[in-house]
């Protein structure tokens, strides 16, 4: 599985692609910023969008509007990951498209998991 | 200089106020509870009104400027006639200032009682503390990133991700991040004061049977009771007890109060849920036979910053905030919260719930454990 993950700060790009990576089955192709995302989008052909929320530049559901623009991405699931997870920002997230939220701190180990499990939401 | 508004065809009432009510810095309001019309104003308040009416302001009566209606000011006036309260206190923006308003009653002999309104400026206070708030939060959430990162990297070693790693090398890392989940749940704690402190804490209240909100709760606490090797047992004395609350928030709370309940237990103790009806009240209690509680601490518990006992904060993991919180979160549910303890012999916690009426609790004869 092919994820896209957006996120601003480095390091937690590094955990992220190492949890994933080497703990699941996945495949990670990482930008820092939404722009960078949105410049790539025509060629990029994840299964699943991973973005940060607080970036600089683009949101991420600045950054998720202007994906779903391109064709492909149009309705490819999206989960946020941040620190914001306050009931009332949750349901604001998922009203711009996304299945939900990984809150920040994540755990490594369960990364993949979770990733999942909100993927079985989409499918049920 | 005294103004009298045109408000009625007969001569509105006077309070006679001498010379001070003039001078007051704070904008005062002279109001007829009967009419709710303005009958005086001071200089300041003179002032005031001038600003507003130049920014076209409709109307300027009671209503317009405490910003309370007719009906729920005279409900306030009859509290205050009747000295079932002193003062109102009020929160009222007009322009871009903000104002901390009192409403009080004043009594003149021979005529009829007056509601004087002195509005204080707090623009400079209010916007202080705006900062504060915006700068907590910020700080919070901002500090979240690196703990991910910090977080991250130590659970990749933990989980053996990155290669094998030395016995005692996995010990410091386990330590760090223990520390490292501390600093997350001091985190959570002030963002939760914060909004607690604002009134933004959000409840998101449903009918729920009790006994799955203490089951959850044991459950979160499992990874907690191993470290410190005590058991939690629980004890449903009544079944079907059910209480219309926020689930996540009530186990915020029992998680506390077991967590607490746990350190302060011996390895190899005993930590008790019980669950029971209270009168009109569902009732759950934490009881353990742990340190208890000095009684000096006693009086200050539930103040921020409260740390109990002889185990400090490194050792126990707490923060201080978490008991504060608890009884904000339970009194903003409708419940009280209360202790009893003794130091050397333990203590009991009971979160008391207002019980939906109408569904009939079970009296039961067994008990589970965990």
């Amino acid at each position: 599985m092919i994820i896209l993950h957006v996120e601003d700060d480095e390091d937690i790009r590094d955990i992220a692609k190492m949890a994933l990576e080497m703990m699941g089955d996945f495949t990670v192709i990482q930008q820092d910023c939404g722009e960078a995302a949105i410049a790539t989008a025509a060629e990029t052909k994840p299964d699943v969008l991973l973005l940060d929320v607080m970036m600089p530049g683009k949101t991420g559901p600045e950054t998720l509007a202007e994906l779903r623009k391109f064709e492909h991405l149009a309705n490819i699931p999206a989960i946020y990951m941040t620190a914001r997870v306050q009931p009332s920002e949750i349901d604001q997230f998922k009203k711009t498209g996304a299945l939900g939220v990984i809150e920040k701190p994540f755990d490594p180990v369960t990364l993949g998991k979770d990733i999942m499990d909100l993927l079985k939401t989409h499918t049920e | 200089m005294l103004e009298n508004t045109n408000h009625a065809h007969q001569s509105p009432p006077e309070l006679n106020t001498g010379r001070f009510f003039n001078d007051l810095s704070d904008p005062a309001f002279v109001i007829d509870p009967k009419t709710l019309t303005i009958c005086q104003l001071n200089k300041s308040a003179l002032r005031l009104k001038d600003d507003i009416n130049q920014n076209n302001a409709s109307q300027f009566d009671a209503e317009f400027l405490t910003g309370v209606s007719a009906v729920d000011l005279k409900a306030q006036i009859a509290e205050l006639s009747s000295h079932d309260r002193d003062v109102v206190r009020l929160e009222v923006c007009h322009l871009d200032f903000e104002f901390d308003v009192s409403l009080q009653i004043m009594w003149s002999s021979g005529s009829e009682p007056l509601l004087v309104a002195i509005f204080r400026d707090v623009s400079a206070r209010a916007g202080v503390d705006r900062k504060t708030n915006e700068l907590v939060s910020t700080v919070s959430h901002e500090l979240r990133s690196p703990l991910t990162a910090i977080k991250g990297a130590m659970g990749l070693i933990l989980s053996g991700a990155a290669g094998d790693v030395s016995v005692k090398a996995l010990q410091m890392v386990e330590i760090a991040q223990r520390n490292a989940d501390r600093l997350i749940l001091i985190i959570n704690d002030i963002l939760d004061l914060d909004k607690i402190k604002d009134g933004a804490m959000v409840f998101d209240n449903t009918e729920i049977e009790l006994i799955e909100t203490v089951n959850d709760s044991v459950e979160a606490i499992v990874g907690f009771r191993d470290r410190f090797d005590v058991q939690v047992d629980v004890d449903v004395q009544d079944e079907g007890l059910i209480s219309n609350i926020d689930p996540n928030r009530i186990v915020q709370v029992l998680v506390n109060l077991l967590s607490n309940a746990i350190k302060f237990s011996p390895a190899g103790g005993r930590v008790t849920v019980q669950l029971k009806l209270h009168g009109q009240l569902n009732r759950i209690s934490i009881i353990d036979n742990g340190e208890g509680i000095p009684v000096s601490d006693q009086k200050s518990l539930f103040g921020r910053f409260m740390q109990v006992g002889s185990k400090n904060r490194a050792a126990t993991g707490g923060t201080g905030l978490g008991l504060s919180i608890v009884k904000a979160i339970v009194e903003n549910q409708g419940g009280k919260i209360s202790f009893e303890s003794q130091e050397g012999v333990g203590s009991t916690f009971h979160v008391d719930l207002p019980a939906v009426v109408g569904k009939v609790a079970v009296k039961a004869n067994k008990s589970g454990s965990d």
